[in-house]
């Protein structure tokens, strides 16, 4: 009878323990950590993805599809496949270079770290943003800034300041990560006068590809009113190897 | 009666009177011709520049001037050439679509203008063919193939029969990139265009940017003499104001405005002595004059003809001379500047070889505007009259023993 009742405490402690221990490990988790978690959470090792882009404008928008793969942090590839005019354009991040593929003037143009902050395409993405040529781990230094609530979820507030080696435009990042499923749901960019530019929110969280991800990414320029940009994934698949002679600026030319 | 008595007064002493008529005769020829051709040479020069550039006038969509962004363009309109072409003064239409790219051939690159051009709408207006220097002009507006400054062309280090990629922003954030052949090589005086310009046929240049039937401008000619302003208005009015603006050259080329207006003010210093000039030959005449005529003055007060009286006689002699001279002035100034309307001076050796490195025909025309006529000859008559006033004072003060005893 002791015995059992002895059982039962230590049952019931480490009921009680547990969750306790998580949430305390959890808060241990450095800034850094989170962010990787996010970061790998939406990248996998490899991902392959059917993408679908839209342009607001005040007076007109614009929607384009793409196909987009990655492998780690080094490589990644987006392919445009409509509209008819733009089909075929691809973009190459192949460690710190970045190419772009156009096909109509058959030139494979390399783009500067200087062009890395201008529009994509004429969204409201950087360069950058879509190709990922800065690391959002390996680029900051994090810090922990407290937890805020973002669509009705635990979020970490953590503050991402680059690193003076990085070629990165921002004074400072903030992101929103999630708490439970290490989503990154919201995240502000500020210049160099400590002033708010861009904010992006993600939302839409689904099952894909055998994860939760966040399917809708929008990003709102703050002193244009009225523009922003959509991203929606279609289709995600990760962790399909892929070799890394696929991210070339040979295969950019046949990729279809 | 005075006048009658002044009217046969100037022609006791014939020659006296034609050295005055004549210098006033002069002063007025000088000054019509040297406004007539500073002011012909400044249209020629802004008809010049304005045909290869803006135009008279520039029709946008309302907020592109502001904003010169492919999204700000209009879509082509029959509807509105035919309301701006029933303006008589309006005599060309230039439809155009301008943006900025980067254009590469082999491994040089450089941010270009591009001008999507209607061939042979620019042809008629400012002779776009003339100026080509090697190849070919554009013939139509679906040709694929460009025409660059020959600066750019040294630039990009690329001759005609290359190709040419041209890579910018399209109309709605599309991408605008295409190749073209080099058809030709154009000389252009404004060494900005000559370095930066790559004209392309209109329909090409919209397909590139994805904007199909969009323009950015079109560019309206008018005749060299119009009125401005008072032409924007009566465009403005008949078009709709909430869809276009309507701008004029002095709006968009201010640095040229204010080229001509300092130029000017050169010439306005230079016209200021000529006529200070021709005061003093106006006034030794008439000094001469009363010098002369001292002893008939002094006789005709001494038997008691009133002092201001024989003032106002004078004055009427001096004016009426002033009229001679001034009239004839104005006629032999329209003979010549018709004269040279018809057969402009064309310039030969260095003095040409400078105006077309500018760009500008090196023709000297002359302005014929009613203006330069009506206002010259008021300022000599002006002047000549405020002179003739001395005579009257000179009488008013005279002792008619010490005259008639000079």
């Amino acid at each position: 009878m002791k015995h059992t009742q002895f059982l039962k405490f230590t049952i019931g402690i480490i009921i009680f323990i547990m969750p306790l221990i998580t949430a305390f490990s959890q808060n241990n988790l450095s800034a850094k950590d989170i962010v990787k978690k996010a970061d790998d959470n939406m990248r996998g090792k490899t991902s392959q993805a059917d993408i679908t882009i839209k342009i607001i404008r005040p007076t007109w928008s614009r929607e384009m599809n793409m196909k987009a793969w990655s492998k780690g942090d080094d490589y990644s590839m987006i392919l445009v496949t409509s509209p008819a005019k733009e089909k075929g354009t691809v973009f190459l991040k192949r460690i710190k270079e970045v190419w772009n593929w156009i096909p109509s003037i058959e030139r494979t143009i390399k783009l500067p770290p200087s062009m890395m902050s201008q529009s994509w395409m004429g969204t409201d993405f950087t360069n950058d943003d879509l190709v990922k040529e800065a690391s959002s781990v390996v680029d900051y230094d994090h810090t922990l800034l407290g937890k805020e609530i973002v669509l009705e979820k635990d979020c970490y507030k953590i503050e991402m300041i680059p690193k003076p080696s990085a070629a990165i435009v921002w004074e400072k990042v903030i992101v929103w990560i999630d708490t439970k499923d290490f989503l990154q749901l919201k995240a502000e960019f500020y210049d160099e006068d400590g002033e708010l530019v861009n904010s992006m929110n993600s939302s839409a969280i689904k099952e894909m590809g055998g994860r939760k991800i966040t399917s809708k990414i929008e990003m709102f320029p703050v002193d244009k009113k009225g523009n922003s940009t959509v991203i929606l994934y279609n289709d995600i698949v990760f962790d399909i190897p892929i070799n890394d002679n696929f991210f070339t600026t040979r295969n950019m030319k046949q990729l279809k | 009666m005075l006048l009658k008595l002044a009217w046969l007064n100037i022609w006791r002493n014939k020659r006296r009177t034609i050295i005055t008529a004549t210098s006033v005769f002069f002063a007025v020829l000088l000054a019509i011709i040297f406004r007539s051709l500073t002011d012909g040479i400044y249209d020629n020069m802004i008809h010049n520049v304005v045909s290869y550039s803006s135009g008279y006038l520039q029709i946008h969509q309302k907020g592109y001037w502001d904003e010169q962004s492919i999204d700000n363009t209009f879509e082509e309109d029959e509807q509105l050439y035919l309301k701006l072409l029933k303006n008589p003064n309006v005599t060309h239409l230039m439809p155009r679509l301008q943006t900025f790219a980067l254009a590469s051939y082999a491994d040089k690159t450089k941010g270009v203008l591009i001008l999507g051009i209607d061939p042979a709408k620019e042809k008629a207006v400012n002779n776009l063919h003339e100026k080509i220097t090697d190849g070919k002009y554009i013939e139509t507006s679906d040709e694929n193939a460009v025409v660059l400054g020959e600066g750019l062309a040294s630039q990009l280090k690329l001759r005609v029969n290359d190709t040419l990629v041209l890579l910018g922003q399209g109309y709605h954030a599309s991408s605008a990139a295409a190749k073209f052949k080099v058809k030709g090589l154009i000389k252009l005086g404004a060494i900005e265009l000559n370095n930066n310009v790559v004209y392309i046929p209109i329909n090409q240049s919209q397909y590139m940017h994805g904007a199909k039937n969009r323009l950015t401008s079109v560019s309206v000619m008018l005749d060299k003499t119009t009125n401005l302003e008072s032409l924007k208005y009566s465009l403005q009015e008949s078009i709709n104001p909430d869809k276009y603006e309507v701008m004029t050259w002095k709006e968009m080329m201010p640095e040229m405005d204010q080229f001509i207006e300092a130029d000017s003010t050169g010439h306005y210093i230079i016209i200021g002595v000529l006529y200070f000039i021709i005061s003093f030959g106006l006034f030794g005449t008439l000094l001469m004059m009363i010098f002369e005529r001292k002893h008939e003055l002094g006789i005709l007060i001494a038997i008691g003809m009133k002092k201001r009286l024989l003032a106002i006689i004078l004055l009427l002699e001096s004016i009426l001379i002033s009229l001679i001279g001034c009239f004839s002035g104005i006629i032999a100034g329209i003979l010549v500047v018709k004269w040279f309307t018809i057969h402009p001076i064309h310039l030969t050796g260095e003095l040409k070889q400078v105006y077309e490195d500018y760009g500008i025909e090196s023709i000297i025309y002359f302005s014929s505007q009613e203006k330069i006529f009506i206002i010259q000859t008021l300022i000599v008559l002006a002047l000549s009259i405020l002179l003739a006033f001395y005579p009257g004072y000179k009488v008013m003060k005279l002792k008619p023993i010490e005259a008639i005893n000079s």
